[in-house]
């Protein structure tokens, strides 16, 4: 840290621009304290979008929470045909993690496999719309048909699984039955 | 009392005319693209794959710069990284704000598979503008400030980043117990498959890998609070 007598002195204007700066550090600071202290203000404050964007871009984390951790929902996907019967279960996502982690430069597998998961849990947590009505859900279908199907497959099966570690639940929230259009 | 309101002088000075860190904002705002444009290359696949399934018909703000951008999408990607690569070699006040704005519809576009590091990415972005003023300005001026504050901001962001995660997982049951490890090297597409052969299923193992992570990161954002002198005004 430079002497302060050997700076230049600054204007009385230009002392409260950098005051201001390092109060809005200061507030930033409170703000990160209070949000991290406090799960039902953190909540509320997610119920408007200023201070969820603030909270997303100002304050990204914390990463791995426990609830997070802790409630996962998966889901699986069971094709069938005219001439073969339906298939064992597959979780979606998982063939392209596992691409990634046999060659680290395939970092669209790894985005790939988090599409399906993103997808299912915009459907299992967005409980205003029936999920064949969410725009999420149709782009759940269109991924399914574009990207996962086997050409033969004309019926499918998605099952959301949510799986709680803490209490060792494995519980089928809702599955699907259609054929392929 | 007096102690104090001489070093937040000091600081209110150093914000001003310092010169030093010019050499670490332009490295932030360098890095900061490179490493953006490594992702969108890496991701370009995926990028072609999410405009094909998914609707933007709900984002009213965004829809017709979406809409219009979807059926580009390759188009759009190598004008941005073309951006990015200019901005690495040649500061531009208009170029970084433009960086943003397609920063900002590239997230839109892609938030299925945004994590935390594109947000902090994003925000770097904003705060890039500032950052590595275009030319070499005396100190005392405006874009030396506003560099200086701007590279303040954006290691008080990384340090927070830090200081959040480990805070929130000091104050978790299961992460003090290390139960939580233990959830998360069951769940198949977290927890790295060549890993989970060689990782000892151990209730001590699990404790002390929590324990390792909840310390480090509260100590990442400690040192970064506590030495705020040397990690905000220190040498570069």
């Amino acid at each position: 840290m430079p002497d302060s007598s050997s700076s230049p002195h600054l204007t009385k204007q230009k002392q409260i621009l950098s005051l201001l700066v390092l109060a809005l550090v200061v507030v930033h600071l409170l703000v990160v304290l209070i949000l991290t202290g406090s799960e039902r203000i953190n909540k509320k404050i997610n119920q408007y979008r200023p201070a969820k964007l603030y909270k997303i871009f100002a304050i990204p984390g914390p990463f791995f929470s426990e609830d997070r951790i802790n409630n996962t929902v998966q889901l699986y996907l069971k094709t069938k045909s005219e001439s073969t019967p339906w298939t064992d279960p597959v979780q979606l996502g998982s063939d392209e993690f596992n691409n990634y982690h046999s060659n680290y430069l395939r970092y669209d597998q790894l985005c790939e496999s988090g599409i399906a998961r993103f997808l299912a849990r915009q459907i299992v947590y967005d409980k205003k719309q029936y999920p064949d009505s969410s725009r999420f859900f149709r782009e759940l279908n269109r991924y399914i048909i574009t990207h996962q199907l086997a050409n033969h497959s004309d019926s499918l099966q998605v099952i959301f699984i949510m799986k709680k570690f803490e209490t060792y639940e494995v519980d089928t929230l809702f599955h699907y039955t259609f054929q392929v259009k | 009392m007096k102690d104090v309101k001489q070093k937040i002088l000091n600081y209110c000075d150093f914000l001003w005319i310092s010169q030093d860190i010019r050499l670490t904002s332009t490295w932030v705002v360098r890095l900061t693209y490179l490493f953006a444009i490594c992702k969108i290359l890496l991701s370009w696949p995926v990028s072609l794959n999410i405009v094909d399934i998914s609707e933007f018909s709900q984002a009213k703000l965004y829809s017709f710069p979406l809409r219009w951008i979807t059926e580009r999408i390759e188009l759009f990607l190598i004008v941005f990284i073309a951006l990015m690569a200019f901005s690495i070699y040649r500061s531009s006040y208009l170029i970084k704000v433009i960086i943003l704005l397609f920063g900002i519809l590239y997230f839109r576009i892609h938030i299925s598979i945004i994590n935390g590091a594109d947000a902090v990415v994003l925000a770097l972005f904003s705060l890039a503008i500032l950052l590595d003023p275009p030319k070499h300005y005396k100190p005392g001026s405006w874009p030396v400030f506003l560099s200086n504050s701007a590279l303040l901001l954006a290691r008080i962001h990384i340090t927070t980043l830090y200081f959040v995660s480990g805070a929130d997982k000091l104050l978790s049951a299961a992460w003090r117990s290390g139960k939580a490890i233990d959830y998360l090297s069951q769940i198949d597409y977290l927890f790295n498959p060549h890993l989970i052969s060689i990782y000892p299923t151990h209730p001590i193992i699990h404790f002390v890998v929590a324990w390792v992570v909840i310390l480090f990161e509260l100590f990442f954002s400690w040192f970064g609070l506590n030495d705020f002198e040397n990690l905000f005004f220190g040498p570069v």
